[in-house]
């Protein structure tokens, strides 16, 4: 009998403490690559990983061109296109494709983050030199996507509260806390307030980072600063952002008179100055507006001055080739040009293209040469790969305008500006993939900019810094192939602001601008001119031009909403009419 | 070794109890009545129901509890599928495995929870008895695993006997209900051209002229102008067929008992094409019991099961079939068109001709389904899953009476892989001259590659492992009046899938007891505890109590004499689950993952991104609350059975990521999470069967299984809707509503100025232009916008599902039909067959649309338009339609050899049955297509079942 208790307890303990007390192994999570703060501190590249979020998701990298087709630069061939609707009327604090939001805040959140842990990190231990020349410049990145990110958000959200006042958008400085609702309930600062803000940022940025990222054969130095780095913020691009922001401060959607367009015509000559002046803006390199494919661009990565920031390069892609090239060269033929885009472009000698080319049998011969450097028409040539193409679309075809293929173009034109024709080759039979980075900034945009605010704040020839927009105007349009300058040296004030919005027009053409820049000219009346594009008839000799999309913009759409849902979570002031 | 102390204690307690129990027992034993000590004694005794753990006798379950005799149950219904056996048959349960509406109960076999693909290959043959465990109590013992219920399948054994040997063959046919129906090419593009002209687009530059449209209706020149039918007899088959073939045999003598199984069926495809389409399934099953010493008995189960589908490698066909337009290719042309020698000849040198043609296609379609079908080699899907499980059962009698204990373990395996042929082909693209209408020129795309060898595609294989183990007590014993059943589990098990670093843990111990009284009161109580990986260390234990009351009404002196109730029983139980059946691991803490790399250096450089993955948060587990009120009863002389219920089942402190509080500034608002959601379903069940015995060889039996359910949201994280807006808040609304826009039909011409803009005083959409015969919607919040803070509830899912039969026995012949009833149900027509727009493929509903020639603003579809559709497009009560439905899924005549109940040929019968042969509802013609799909079927079925 005893011998049977002593069996029975064993069974007793078999069965239960099995259970019980395996709990802790059996309960303990499987070892996942999850660190805590203590880790991230400790590990350089973990430390400087948090900045590596804000370089993910840049802001204004251009996959597609959806600001080009919700302006009178283009449409796009789907029909089920969210941008369809939002020119249809359907742009709504709801339903907003520009918002920029949620990833701005979420870049900023990481950036914050590093800047509260960057006093605690030693970056490099075997070098006292390397280790606080990168402390410092790791913190000038920081300064400077923080200002690249607020920008941005004033760019899309900024505007006229339903209060009354100029708002901008709440300024979050530093990791916010969820333990108390006034931790995080922050109000929209006023719209000077956040340029200031984002002034300071770049200012910061400007003193602590270098202009561009150049080896000078200091090996402590060049491991900090090197040329390594490209493809990361510099300090041209927080310069730029300066030159931006002020501009946009003293447009007349913004400006309430504190900043002014000689605040930007000066920040604006001080990137000059310390870039190539107007050295290379010349007829000899008309090769630099094809900055995203030609090789000495491209090779030259952040010494060249053309390209202030850009994407590191993927060498093997063809995405934007298969969305945009036409049906019959295998793409899907996406965004089509405007018959409204390809007008904006001048003759050869610099004077507006009159009506009567355009009604002309032959209507892109003699014209700006950017034309057929960025857009396919009819009777275009080019090569694809080895193939020499004399493109067609005249009706009947493929690629024509009401061909019976889906991914035919819905203007009459494709776009040719970004794709890199001679490397990817679609055919099946071919199936070749090419070179391509996203441009951030060119220093074009900066020239431009100077141009528009030398000219508003003084005229076409008041000299400001030693440059005025007249000499930068007709420096680009050299560059460009335009032959004559005589047109533009013609233009009084009023008529140099017409050119210099036409000539940002065409230059940075499906670069993400002109739906901002009409809406900061408080250009209203220019929203809702209806697209309009080209049928060329089956023999080719005639061009008729149709309306091919409507649009529908109201007053208050030339400031973006704030979103409804962020509008519903405390007292965020929404913008006025949304 | 740290664990949370309180549960230490807590289960401490439960073991001193448990221990307490058992000595009481043993030091009581001799004062106790007589019970037969043999286990298998009470494994035999007909009126218990094995709840997994634990055997009780049915007057002691105070919970919802259904068993289904599935050996009884095929022979009138024949229908080998373990979702058969359920749906329409089993009160409170919608469909055959939603218990009380709370979403997709656990199906366990054999004690080891199964997936779809286990359950799909299952066979009612192979299964001797289903119990469904719905409430609180009788769950109480499946922790997490009983969230939305429990099924639990128990699979044939060995029986003592001579060996019996079954074999089973069946045939049927299927064709289908309805075929989606799409215009031909010259009518799509004469409808087109009405959307193109509804649009505003000139006349003069319309799509299709006028010509192109009389040249393709007159179909004289087919390579030119093309019109592809895909639903022809060239794609598909009139109707498909499959075929099964089943044996077993299960013997054994005292000391051995076994059972095996094998079982293959094959079910043909509907594509009409040189490759093959055929799904080929097969299946062993086999296990063992055997008695090892007078204390141990143990078996030993095992499966496998292959399944193989092969079919053309090609995209998938009822998409393509729903998708491409009938005029965007020709898909085979003549060569012979070609009018120059040379290029003909040039082509036929090459080309790989179809049934004498080419292939048609263009640079845009390259994907010619007709190709695709024949000539892009052939994709194969192999399926395997394997299972071993192993079971000692040990009486314990010599501790004391009434003790006995288990344990088992199980694993199965599964995986699947995809192989292929990646074969190629060119298409031919004829071009016309203009002039002379001549085919002067074909530009060919692509090439043709026939690859014999299959090859794998890794991303496409999966593979998953789960292990189950659990240890049983159990004590039976009666004292007199007294009678205690009580058990206590341990039970662990873990599921690995591929690709998944965590894996998936169930782990649960604790104890039931039952205690009754004088057989007529029962009180029974659990205590569980429920453990969880996906919470923080210390506190990954947590408790939940149940209890249950029974009172056998019909036991007590005053029910005793003249009352017509052969049988009456009052149950109720209350009681607490909990579980994690959310997906992150790490709720509770702070920590950081490492992403995606950020390049620079152009490339040469690079560092991988640090990110949030989570941030501190206080949660809990997940609670469900149950409450179960229910009779039993047996009347009018054993002809009437009743089982009728009240059921509250709660879904409390869910896991909500607090989204709609916390301000998208905070830039982690997407990490932040609360034990804060909650729903509720509460309703009836209902099961009724009659039986009347017309004469001695005639009998009839009809009843209804029954359940009404409807869910409410409790508790809801939303936004702060203020003003008119509160008519948002989902809080205290039915969950399953659907909330959409309200409309009043399509707008006329008379809500419009000559300028085309709405009229003074009606509300502005702001989902795009609109114009006459576009969906008119109600402005709810009267701000003289129409936007998505108009929507309100418009309808809701099911609320009842009744399932009929009649069962009619005369002699050796048995029919039985079936019929399934839903109520409450709405639905929206949706998708592109149903909602016609932009470039999508025009099906026959365009024939009622809104146009120049049905200007009714009442029309079951609004104008036609090129473009997106973006005011159209979106769910409202337009496109709703209520979905009651009654339908007959099966309906069966049986032929019973010798008698339905006799030995000679013991269990042999014939049957014919007609499945699915008859649906009733108002709105069927949107529920009976499936355009892009399968088509749905009804067919017949006849089987033989012979036994030796």
């Amino acid at each position: 009998m005893k011998k049977m208790k002593n069996t029975k307890y064993h069974i007793f303990a078999l069965i239960f403490s099995l259970g019980l007390f395996s709990a802790c192994e059996v309960l303990e999570p499987e070892d996942e690559n999850v660190y805590d703060l203590e880790d991230v501190k400790s590990v350089v590249i973990f430390a400087e990983g948090l900045l590596m979020n804000p370089y993910r998701n840049v802001i204004g990298s251009h996959e597609s061109f959806p600001l080009a087709y919700a302006c009178d630069d283009a449409v796009n061939n789907d029909p089920t296109n969210n941008i369809k609707t939002l020119v249809a009327g359907g742009w709504t604090a709801n339903e907003n494709p520009f918002n920029e939001w949620n990833g701005a805040y979420e870049n900023i959140l990481y950036i914050n983050s590093f800047m509260e842990i960057i006093g605690d990190i030693e970056w490099y231990w075997k070098n006292a030199t390397t280790d606080s020349i990168f402390a410092v410049k790791l913190k000038g990145e920081a300064h400077a996507l923080r200002a690249w990110d607020y920008f941005h958000l004033l760019q899309a959200h900024a505007g006229k509260g339903a209060n009354g006042e100029m708002l901008g958008v709440p300024i979050v400085d530093r990791v916010l806390s969820t333990a108390e609702d006034s931790d995080y309930k922050i109000p929209r600062s006023t719209f000077n307030d956040l340029v200031e803000f984002i002034l300071a940022d770049c200012d910061t940025a400007i003193n602590l980072l270098p202009q561009r990222w150049v080896s000078t054969g200091d090996v402590p130095a060049d491991k900090a600063i090197g040329e390594r780095n490209n493809n990361r913020i510099n300090g041209h691009v927080a310069q730029f952002l300066k030159v931006k922001t002020l501009l946009y401060a003293a447009s007349p959607a913004f400006s309430d008179g504190t900043y002014t367009y000689q605040m930007a015509a000066e920040a604006a000559v001080a990137l000059m100055d310390s870039s190539n002046n107007l050295a290379n803006i010349t007829s000899a390199n008309s090769d630099h507006i094809e900055f995203y494919s030609n090789l000495d661009v491209v090779n030259a990565v952040n010494l060249h001055p053309e390209v202030i920031w850009r994407s590191f390069k993927e060498n093997a892609s063809s995405d934007w080739e298969s969305t945009n090239y036409p049906p019959s060269l295998y793409g899907e033929g996406l965004t089509n040009p405007s018959q409204n885009l390809v007008n904006a472009f001048p003759m050869l000698d610099g004077t507006p293209t009159p009506d009567s080319k355009i009604n002309s049998d032959d209507p892109y011969s003699g014209r700006d040469p950017r034309l057929d450097k960025y857009i396919i028409y009819n009777g275009a040539t080019f090569t694809i790969g080895a193939k020499n193409i004399v493109f067609d679309t005249k009706s009947g075809t493929q690629d024509a305008l009401g061909s019976l293929d889906n991914f035919s173009t819905k203007s009459g034109y494709y776009l040719k500006k970004f794709m890199n024709l001679s490397s990817v080759d679609l055919d099946p039979t071919v199936e070749s993939e090419g070179m391509h980075y996203y441009t951030f900034v060119r220093y074009t945009d900066v020239l431009l900019m100077f141009a528009e605010a030398a000219n508003e704040a003084l005229d076409p020839d008041g000299d400001i810094g030693g440059y005025n927009a007249r000499q930068v105007i007709n420096a680009i349009r050299d560059r460009a192939g335009i032959t004559s300058t005589a047109y533009v040296d013609g233009l009084d004030k009023a008529g140099m602001t017409e050119l210099i919005r036409n000539e940002r027009r065409i230059e940075m053409c499906f670069e993400n601008q002109r739906f901002w820049d009409l809406r900061r000219w408080k250009l209203t009346d220019q929203l809702n001119e209806p697209v309009y594009g080209v049928r060329v008839s089956a023999d080719g000799l005639s061009y008729s031009y149709e309306e091919v999309e409507k649009r529908q913009f109201q007053d208050y759409q030339i400031y973006g909403p704030i979103p409804y849902g962020e509008t519903l979570k405390y007292s965020l002031v929404q913008n006025e009419g949304w | 070794m740290k664990i949370n102390r309180i549960t230490i204690k807590l289960l401490c307690t439960i073991m001193l109890f448990s221990l307490s129990q058992m000595i009481y027992a043993q030091e009581n034993s001799d004062s106790g009545s007589e019970q037969n000590d043999s286990t298998a004694a009470y494994l035999e005794a007909e009126e218990y129901i094995d709840l997994g753990f634990q055997k009780l006798s049915s007057d002691r379950i105070t919970g919802s509890v259904t068993v289904i005799d599935v050996e009884e149950a095929l022979k009138r219904d024949h229908r080998t599928s373990v979702s058969s056996v359920l749906n329409g048959k089993v009160p409170g349960v919608f469909g055959a495995y939603d218990i009380w509406g709370t979403g997709n109960s656990v199906v366990l076999v054999d004690g080891i929870p199964q997936g779809d693909f286990y359950l799909g290959g299952l066979k009612l043959l192979e299964v001797e008895s289903i119990v469904v465990l719905k409430d609180a109590i009788s769950k109480a013992m499946y922790g997490a695993q009983g969230d939305n219920g429990i099924i639990l399948i128990n699979t044939k054994r060995g029986e003592i006997g001579d060996n019996k040997l079954r074999v089973f063959g069946e045939y049927g046919i299927s064709t289908p209900r309805a075929m989606p129906e799409y215009l031909n090419a010259a009518d799509y593009m004469e409808k087109y051209s009405e959307a193109q002209l509804n649009d505003g687009v000139d006349p003069a530059s319309l799509r299709f002229s006028q010509e192109a449209i009389d040249a393709t209706r007159s179909g004289e020149n087919p390579a030119r102008y093309p019109d592809n039918s895909f639903y022809t007899p060239e794609y598909i088959k009139d109707y498909t067929t499959g075929a099964s073939v089943f044996a077993d045999v299960r013997g054994g003598n005292k000391n051995v008992r076994y059972y095996v199984n094998s079982f293959w069926s094959q079910n043909n495809g509907w594509l009409n094409t040189s490759q093959q389409d055929i799904t080929n399934l097969f299946n062993f099953r086999g296990n063992l019991d055997f008695i090892i010493n007078e204390y141990m008995d143990m078996s030993i189960d095992a499966l496998a099961r292959v399944t193989q589908n092969e079919k053309p490698n090609a995209p998938d066909f009822w998409n393509t079939a729903s998708e491409e337009l009938p005029n965007s290719y020709p898909m085979l042309w003549d060569p012979n068109l070609i009018a120059n020698d040379s290029i003909r000849d040039f082509i036929l040198t090459d080309a790989q001709l179809s049934d004498g043609q080419l292939l048609g296609g263009n640079s845009s379609f390259q994907d010619n389904e007709y190709g695709s079908l024949s000539r892009n080699g052939n994709k194969r899907l192999l399926q395997r899953e394997v299972q071993f499980n192993t079971k000692l059962n040990l009486d314990l009698s010599f501790i004391t009476k009434g003790l006995s204990a288990g344990a088992s373990a199980g694993m199965n395996l599964f995986n699947s892989l995809t192989t292929q042929q990646n074969s190629q082909f060119a298409v031919y693209e004829p071009f016309f001259d203009e002039v002379t209408e001549e085919l002067d020129s074909v530009v060919i795309h692509g090439t043709d590659v026939s690859v014999n060898n299959f090859g794998t595609n890794d991303g496409n294989s999966t593979f998953f492992r789960q292990v189950t183990y659990f240890g049983t007590m159990n004590y039976e014993r009666s004292f007199g009046a007294h009678d205690i059943n009580a058990a206590a589990v341990f039970y662990n098990g873990f599921f690995n899938e591929k690709d998944e670093i965590q894996k998936d843990v169930l782990y649960h111990t604790g104890f039931t007891a039952n205690y009754m009284y004088s057989k007529k009161y029962v009180a029974e109580f659990s205590l569980m505890g429920i453990g969880s990986r996906k919470l923080e260390k210390d506190s990954r234990v947590e408790m939940a109590p149940t209890v249950g009351v029974g009172w056998i009404l019909s036991e007590e002196d005053f029910m005793a004499n003249g009352s017509f109730f052969d049988y009456l029983k009052f149950r109720s139980s209350y009681g607490i689950s909990k579980n994690d059946h959310w997906d992150y691991y790490y709720l509770y803490k702070s920590i950081y993952s490492i992403g995606n790399r950020f390049f620079y250096g152009d490339g040469n450089y690079y560092n991988s991104r640090t990110e949030y993955a989570s941030v501190p948060n206080q949660i809990w587990l997940q609670k469900r609350r149950d409450i179960s009120v229910g009779f039993d009863a047996v009347m009018l002389n054993r002809a009437l059975n009743l089982e009728v219920g009240y059921f509250n089942s709660a879904s409390l402190d869910n896991i909500t990521l607090m989204s709609s509080t916390y301000p998208q500034i905070i830039g982690f608002e997407g990490l932040v999470y609360n034990n804060y959601n909650s729903e509720m379903e509460q309703g009836v069940e209902l099961g009724l069967d009659y039986t009347y015995n017309v004469a001695n060889d005639l009998s009839i039996t009809a009843g209804v299984n029954l359940i009404y359910s409807s869910p409410k949201i409790t508790k809801r994280e939303e936004s702060n809707y203020e003003g008119e807006d509160v008519a948002l808040i989902r809080e205290g609304t039915a969950s399953d509503a659907m909330w959409a826009l309200k409309s009043d039909g399509l707008y006329s011409e008379n809500d419009f100025n000559p300028d085309g803009t709405l009229i003074d005083g009606l509300p502005v959409p702001t989902y795009g232009s609109v114009q006459a015969g576009d969906i008119k919607y109600l402005d709810q919040n009267s701000d003289n916008i129409i936007d998505q803070n108009d929507i309100r509830i418009i309808g809701h899912g099911v609320r009842t599902q009744y399932g009929l039969f009649l069962n009619i026995r005369f002699k050796n012949i048995e029919f039985y039909a079936l019929g399934i009833g839903r109520m409450g149900d709405s639905n929206y027509r949706s998708g592109d067959y149903f909602r016609v727009y932009s470039n999508d493929k025009y099906s026959v509903m365009v024939n009622d649309a809104y146009g120049p020639d049905n200007m009714d603003v009442n029309a079951i579809h609004p104008r036609l338009s090129t473009t997106n559709g973006s005011h159209n497009n979106r769910n409202s009560d337009y496109w709703m339609y209520e979905n009651n439905t009654f339908e007959i899924p099966t309906m069966q005549i049986t032929y019973h050899f010798g008698g339905r109940n006799k030995a000679f040929l013991s269990d042999s019968r014939l049957y014919v049955r007609a499945n699915n042969i008859l649906i009733n509802g108002k709105n069927t013609q949107y529920t009976e297509v499936n355009p892009g799909g399968t088509p749905r079927t009804k067919g017949f079925t006849m089987g033989l079942l012979t036994s030796f």
